[in-house]
């Protein structure tokens, strides 16, 4: 068994132990006066069922439909619009627009590479964050920061900011990495929390809580950083796109890093910017990619932002 | 003698060819709401062979599903109908859809965790809804983003994702595309 499995099972088996207590089962068994034997059991009961589950992968998201997916998602965009205000395409025709524009792009993005099917297709929303920021949550939600209007000069880059994140969700990063530290955290305070209430509903706020803090605070794996650059970059190049625009990008966000004050938490997370730059650069030659602007985007652009 | 060899080997070739195109009838499930059997194994912008609603049945290869969906690629499939086509694996799922959700609105303890570990459905949000009125704005709003895409791009008059007019989102990227100077590349 892999030793992440083990922790977590270990972790379940303690934590678990203060479930069985509030659990009404046993307390209607209290009432019949054989508490001690009437909790063993339930608990044992309990502790077999986990132990059989992580054994089973039934914890890992290979088993969440698109339907799964897709409701996990809603929850974890919810936890992401708590921390950042949504700008709503009904507020001015301007927002709208600007919705429009970057759904136009970010549905063009994914439908030429090989991007997951998802339970309802693709959703791109708008955030108000002053970090040129962007997030993507399973079941195909992409939030993009408005302070990326800020930080780009054409659609090419932005279309590459928001490549980035369609490449998280071609490889389905976000469940990825939620298997990779389920084993600790979330669970963890999932089976914690399940000991003051509802265990379904506890346990589920506390998913959306430990995902959105993975897609929020960029704690991924660098190698799947990487991997959402070079897949951005090949999913622009067939949309059509200027592929060396994701390479402009991470410039920019490299002086922006730089000059700014605060560069915000929420890039943090990410790996040293020089290094994702020269593996661009380096995926760029070996993929053959040349540079191909355009003005009419450009102008596209600017009459959609500026 | 070389002229009977020779018709050996075209029929072992057509036979192997023949074997190739057979969809092995391992029973598969549509999980999204809308899917689209395509005429190739390629990107949304395929020729449509038929629209397939979620529940559908299709018959495939369990083994080609598996690899699909790790590896985000069409995978053959054969519709009850007799007509088959190609469509994403990670559109399809093993048991109908529904059947592995039984119980779980009054599990607790393992069944409950089990089941907030695989996300949730819209009736569990309802739930999460009602005992957090933070979370049901928020939720609204995620609705509301949702809507506009699906008025915007999918051409659906109500804003609902079941009203949408199967065509519009290919043919406003389409158009988008052709704005730009744009053209997808294989």
């Amino acid at each position: 068994m892999h030793a992440k499995t083990k922790l977590a099972r270990n972790t379940f088996l303690i934590v678990l132990a203060g479930v069985t207590l509030i659990s009404c089962s046993v307390a209607d068994k209290l009432a019949d006066g054989d508490a001690g034997g009437a909790a063993e059991e339930f608990g044992d009961r309990i502790l077999t069922g986990v132990a059989a589950a992580v054994e089973q992968g039934e914890f890992e998201s290979e088993n969440f439909t698109p339907e799964n997916r897709y409701y996990t998602g809603r929850g974890v965009s919810a936890a992401i619009l708590k921390e950042f205000p949504l700008q709503a395409p009904q507020e001015s025709d301007a927002a709208h627009a600007r919705h429009t524009y970057i759904n136009l792009i970010g549905q063009t993005l994914l439908a030429g590479g090989n991007a997951p099917a998802q339970y309802r297709g693709y959703a791109l929303g708008i955030i108000s964050t002053p970090d040129p920021s962007a997030f993507s949550t399973p079941g195909g939600f992409i939030w993009v920061g408005s302070g990326l209007f800020e930080l780009v000069d054409d659609e090419d880059e932005l279309a590459a900011a928001i490549a980035h994140e369609a490449g998280h969700a071609v490889h389905s990063h976000a469940m990825r990495e939620y298997d990779d530290q389920s084993g600790g955290r979330i669970f963890a305070s999932g089976y914690a929390a399940a000991a003051e209430g509802d265990p379904l509903l506890e346990n589920t706020a506390n998913l959306f809580g430990g995902l959105a803090d993975i897609v929020l605070n960029a704690s991924y794996a660098e190698e799947y950083e990487f991997e959402a650059d070079q897949t951005g970059v090949d999913l622009l190049a067939r949309a059509g796109y200027d592929p060396s625009a994701m390479l402009r990008l991470l410039n920019k966000v490299k002086r922006y890093m730089a000059t700014s004050d605060d560069p915000g938490k929420y890039l943090g997370g990410h790996p040293p910017i020089d290094e994702r730059i020269a593996r661009v650069s380096a995926y760029l030659i070996a993929k053959g990619y040349s540079e191909s602007r355009s003005e009419v985007r450009t102008a596209r652009f600017e009459s959609v932002l500026r | 003698m070389i002229r009977l060899k020779q018709v050996f080997s075209s029929a072992a070739i057509v036979l192997v060819l023949s074997a190739g195109g057979v969809v092995a009838a391992d029973q598969l499930y549509v999980g999204v709401e809308r899917g689209e059997v395509l005429s190739e194994p390629d990107s949304i912008f395929g020729e449509i062979i038929k629209r397939v609603d979620r529940g559908q049945p299709v018959e495939g290869d369990l083994n080609a599903w598996e690899s699909g969906r790790q590896r985000n690629t069409f995978m053959e499939v054969q519709l009850p109908d007799g007509a088959s086509g190609y469509i994403q694996a990670s559109a399809l799922v093993s048991e109908a859809p529904g059947q592995g959700d039984a119980g779980l609105r009054t599990s607790s303890g393992a069944e409950g965790a089990g089941a907030a570990a695989r996300g949730l459905t819209a009736e569990i949000e309802g739930d999460l809804s009602a005992d957090d009125p933070e979370f049901a704005l928020h939720v609204q709003q995620v609705d509301a983003i949702e809507r506009a895409v699906n008025r915007d791009l999918r051409g659906s008059p109500t804003g609902s994702y079941d009203d949408q007019d199967p065509a519009a989102l290919r043919n406003n990227l389409r158009r988008f595309m052709g704005e730009g100077g744009m053209r997808h590349a294989r």
